[in-house]
């Protein structure tokens, strides 16, 4: 800690992916998602952690690892197919290498490829063993990084009117996360942001301390917040503490006009060799299928309004992004400065991000990260880095403020996850939670094969409630596999409540649906009654 | 009605009328206040109610449509070949990337919008997997109910099932007269102890409801009767809506004079300090702001074309690259280099090797040395390219 901070800054990392996991297929597309975060952002950021160890660098950062997240981690199929798409890649950026030979600037780019995908092997296979969960535990453990938990399927609480339903995915949740972290968690992230009145009781109850708001959430609270977003607030009742998130960092980031991603010299995401080369050489590299995809070897720049496109200069990104994380710290000073002023106390700045979008996206983000850490640890005094737990534990006296319902989706309510392409889902989902209540209240000790029918039933529920669907649906990327996930959970369920209540449960197919939708081993139906 | 004629109006006819238009005022507002949630309240609520619910029922009439199987096939194949014409356009958009002049975006959308599709985005070809099984999920459950969901401060979504036993029933009881009711959504408004009526289609399965923000309400679903009264089917749970703006309630124990709280509520919306000025008017111009934010910045329309149209520009392109391929063959055991570098041979002796092609000229010697070492080859190849692009000609 600083010896004279005036405020501190919380950077919030959100990591998450849905629960995808293919083992009826030999080769998966949308499992790519995991395969690509993993090298692009979750990966470097570990190196980033173990950097910052090794150097001494007093860094503090929250992130949450979503229980679809960590069971996908978690998994030996997964682990095993991440190490193919990664010899495949290694593969292909050694081909890369030998065929840029006469094209210097390409060359050196095939090369860089080369090495990070080989280097991203090496940390994954041989430092930890195909399981990254103990790299982020470790960091938690030394008191620099905390990991905060989710809903168990980043379901979204607004949408979600059934109280048990909406208990089952914190209570599974907080399990899950103490089962992979060897405690419980103090913090978690709503999905999307989304918080209703009523929700605070339930994190109460799994004996999590605080929890995150856009800002309208805060400012629009009941009676109105003293400090704005700058201090957290209480839920009445509960006592579990809301952060809200600044805006002004966040549009830094975000912004059209002014956010960082968009620098001309930073790396295109469109354009990659999965598109750009020729077909029978790109093909091995391509799923069965044979769509042309994203590889993840793109060689040029954003560039600017231009068709052409120019080269990617590694060093000089590396320079914006250092460019960037230095304006970024001293706009940090300075709103720290002004508010401290006007709070006549310490202001809490709160910036959250999708992990994803660092490195996945922007693929200097991690950089970007690296260097204001380190900046913020040696270059200045102003703010301390923060978590929420190390906010509360030294600042616990704060106002009581309900805050009001809201996300930080578009528009900043429920509008993403509810109007015309995806407003279908409800009627199923709502049923299904109900079903899923009436079960478990109809069965309360079930054994064998109606205990295993039951805990599958959850999962299906769990599975099919991943906000992840109806915002893909939303967004119109990938649209089919959304359609498919949430008829398959929806129709598996269905079967299985009919088959419950029949006493005719096929066991065959059950072992099929439990082998395919296998998140949550341990889970306990009776979370529901 | 316009803003001119609303400020002629007294407080207390402001107030009737926004009552009346069940739009939410308190007493302790100014006048000024008043009118202008008046006139926003007016310019958003029944017109727009209207369009949006039809839409609506257009979109359930169809899903219901589906339900029959043959129409079902049919649907199906059209919206394959609808996501295959997306998906090439879309291919075409990513590859031709015409962003905005200054940054590199198009305007439209924020960096995180595309940043999050971005996160999805694997492919731009239609997804050809067989499916391994293929769930048929219920049309309905055979269970009466209605629920509704808050959307966002100014809508309600509700959607209902009722059971063709319980229209039986109903045709039962009224006899002649049933076909004479009309179905109908009676909105509870538990805050303001009122209500108000919607008459809607049979074959509606779900609709949006504009409200007000900050309310209690409940949804039910009945009839009407040839003599005006409301027979209830079934009943949603109360649900609130959100605030849009900030609470009337200030805390007694933290206490502080207005104009500081504006200027932590403007840091709050954008650390933009504002100076001095009326506070109510003030605060009302930063939850303009806000609210403008909170449309602008969110994470929903990206990857679609419709909702936020592309830069218009042709969407042609030629580009051509060159690669070359040299192969060759010698004894299996032989060692070959080219350009000095070690080549790998396939087991029978044989091969390749694929470069892309600069311009220019380029000197590739490929040497061949024998597995005792004894003899040596070299076959020297100079390969020289030039590529040049000629004005593009418009027809």
């Amino acid at each position: 800690m600083k010896k004279d901070s005036k405020g501190y800054l919380a950077l919030v990392l959100h990591a998450h992916l849905p629960y995808v996991r293919h083992p009826e297929y030999e080769d998966f597309l949308e499992e790519d998602w995991f395969y690509e975060a993993l090298t692009e952002t979750y990966i470097p950021l570990i190196e980033m952690f173990n950097r910052f160890e090794e150097e001494g660098v007093d860094f503090h950062i929250t992130m949450s690892l979503t229980p679809s997240l960590l069971s996908m981690m978690a998994d030996p199929l997964l682990q095993y197919r991440y190490l193919r798409h990664l010899n495949r890649l290694i593969d292909l950026a050694g081909r890369e290498i030998e065929r840029t030979r006469w094209m210097p600037e390409f060359h050196e780019l095939a090369l860089m490829y080369h090495w990070k995908f080989t280097r991203a092997r090496q940390v994954f296979l041989e430092r930890y063993d195909s399981n990254l969960i103990p790299a982020f535990k470790h960091h938690q453990d030394r008191g620099n990084l905390e990991i905060i938990t989710c809903g168990a399927t980043h379901g979204f609480m607004p949408l979600m009117p059934n109280d048990k339903a909406a208990r089952a995915q914190i209570m599974i949740a907080a399990d899950h996360y103490e089962k992979h972290l060897g405690r419980r968690p103090r913090g978690i992230w709503l999905a999307e942001c989304g918080y209703r009145p009523g929700v605070d009781e339930i994190l109460k109850e799994a004996g999590i301390k605080y929890f995150f708001t856009d800002t309208h959430g805060i400012l629009y609270g009941e009676p109105r917040p003293r400090h704005g977003v700058f201090a957290p607030v209480y839920c009445p009742g509960s006592a579990v503490a809301a952060f809200g998130r600044d805006r002004e960092s966040s549009k830094q980031v975000w912004s059209a006009k002014e956010g960082y991603p968009g620098d001309f010299y930073y790396r295109d995401f469109y354009r990659d060799v999965g598109f750009d080369l020729d077909y029978d050489y790109i093909k091995p590299f391509l799923h069965p299928d044979g769509n042309r995809i994203h590889t993840g070897i793109k060689y040029y720049r954003i560039t600017g309004a231009e068709e052409e496109k120019e080269v990617y200069r590694p060093s000089i990104a590396r320079e914006k992004a250092a460019d960037h994380a230095g304006n970024f710290m001293f706009n940090r000073e300075k709103q720290v400065e002004h508010l401290a002023g006007l709070l006549g106390t310490k202001p809490i700045i709160v910036s959250p991000y999708d992990a994803e979008l660092f490195g996945h996206w922007w693929y200097e983000g991690p950089d970007w990260i690296e260097f204001l850490l380190r900046k913020i640890h040696y270059d200045q005094d102003t703010i301390d880095t923060i978590t929420p737990s190390e906010y509360l534990e030294r600042h616990p006296m704060q106002q009581v403020v309900l805050p009001s319902m809201s996300s930080w989706g578009y528009k900043g309510y429920n509008e993403v996850w509810l109007e015309g392409s995806n407003d279908w889902i409800y009627p199923h989902l709502h049923i299904m939670a109900d079903r899923m209540v009436e079960l478990a209240g109809r069965y309360q000790d079930a054994d064998g094969l109606l205990l295993r029918a039951l805990n599958q039933a959850a999962r299906e529920l769990l599975l099919a409630q991943s906000s992840d669907w109806a915002f893909i649906m939303k967004t119109g990327t990938m649209v089919e596999y959304a359609h498919k996930r949430t008829k398959d959970h929806i129709g598996r369920f269905d079967r299985l409540y009919n088959d419950i209540l029949a006493s005719m449960i096929n066991e065959k197919w059950l072992g099929e649906v439990e082998n395919r939708d296998n998140i949550f081993p341990d889970i306990d139906y009776r979370v529901y009654a | 009605m316009k803003k001119s004629e609303l400020r002629k109006m007294t407080k207390k006819d402001l107030l009737a009328l926004a009552k009346k238009k069940r739009i939410a005022v308190s007493e302790s507002m100014l006048k000024a206040d008043i009118i202008d949630t008046v006139f926003g309240g007016l310019s958003k609520s029944t017109g727009k109610t209207r369009t949006k619910a039809r839409t609506k029922v257009k979109a359930k009439a169809k899903t219901k449509a589906r339900t029959k199987t043959k129409v079902k096939a049919k649907t199906r194949a059209k919206t394959k070949a609808k996501v295959k014409k997306k998906a090439e356009v879309k291919a075409e958009t990513k590859a031709k990337q015409a962003p905005a002049p200054k940054t590199g975006w198009d305007n439209g959308r924020t960096i995180r919008q595309k940043a999050v599709a971005g996160k999805y985005e694997l492919t731009a070809g239609p997804i050809t997997m067989p499916p391994v099984e293929s769930m048929e999920i219920p049309a309905d459950y055979g269970v009466t109910r209605i629920v509704a969901m808050a959307k966002d401060p100014a809508w309600l979504f509700t959607y209902w099932e009722i059971t063709a036993e319980r229209f039986m029933q109903l045709e039962k009881k009224f006899k002649d007269d049933w076909t004479k009711c009309t179905m109908a959504l009676r909105i509870y408004d538990r805050a303001a102890k009122d209500h108000f009526d919607m008459n809607i289609s049979y074959e509606a399965r779900a609709w949006y409801v504009g409200v007000t923000p900050g309310g209690r309400y409940q949804v039910a679903i009945g009839v009407i009767t040839p003599g005006g009264k409301f027979v209830k089917i079934a009943e949603s749970a109360i649900i609130e809506t959100p605030r849009d703006r900030m609470s009337d309630r200030i805390d007694e124990q933290w206490v502080m004079p207005d104009d500081v709280y504006d200027r932590i509520f403007a840091a709050s919306g954008g650390y933009e300090v504002v100076a001095g000025g009326g506070s109510a008017e003030m605060r009302k111009m930063l939850e303009a702001r806000l609210e403008e934010q909170l449309s602008s910045e969110g994470v929903s329309s990206f990857g679609s074309g419709e909702l936020m149209p592309e830069q218009k520009e042709r969407g042609f392109r030629l580009r051509v690259a060159t690669e070359l391929i040299l192969y060759g063959a010698t004894e299996p055991d032989a060692k070959v280099t080219i350009q000095g570098k070690l080549v790998k041979l396939r087991r029978d002796g044989t091969f390749t090797a694929r470069f892309a092609l600069p311009d220019g000229t380029i000197d590739i010697p490929v040497t061949a040395v024998s597995g005792d070492r004894v003899e040596e080859r070299t076959i020297d190849t100079d390969v020289k390219k030039k590529s040049s692009e000629k004005a593009p000609v418009i027809r």
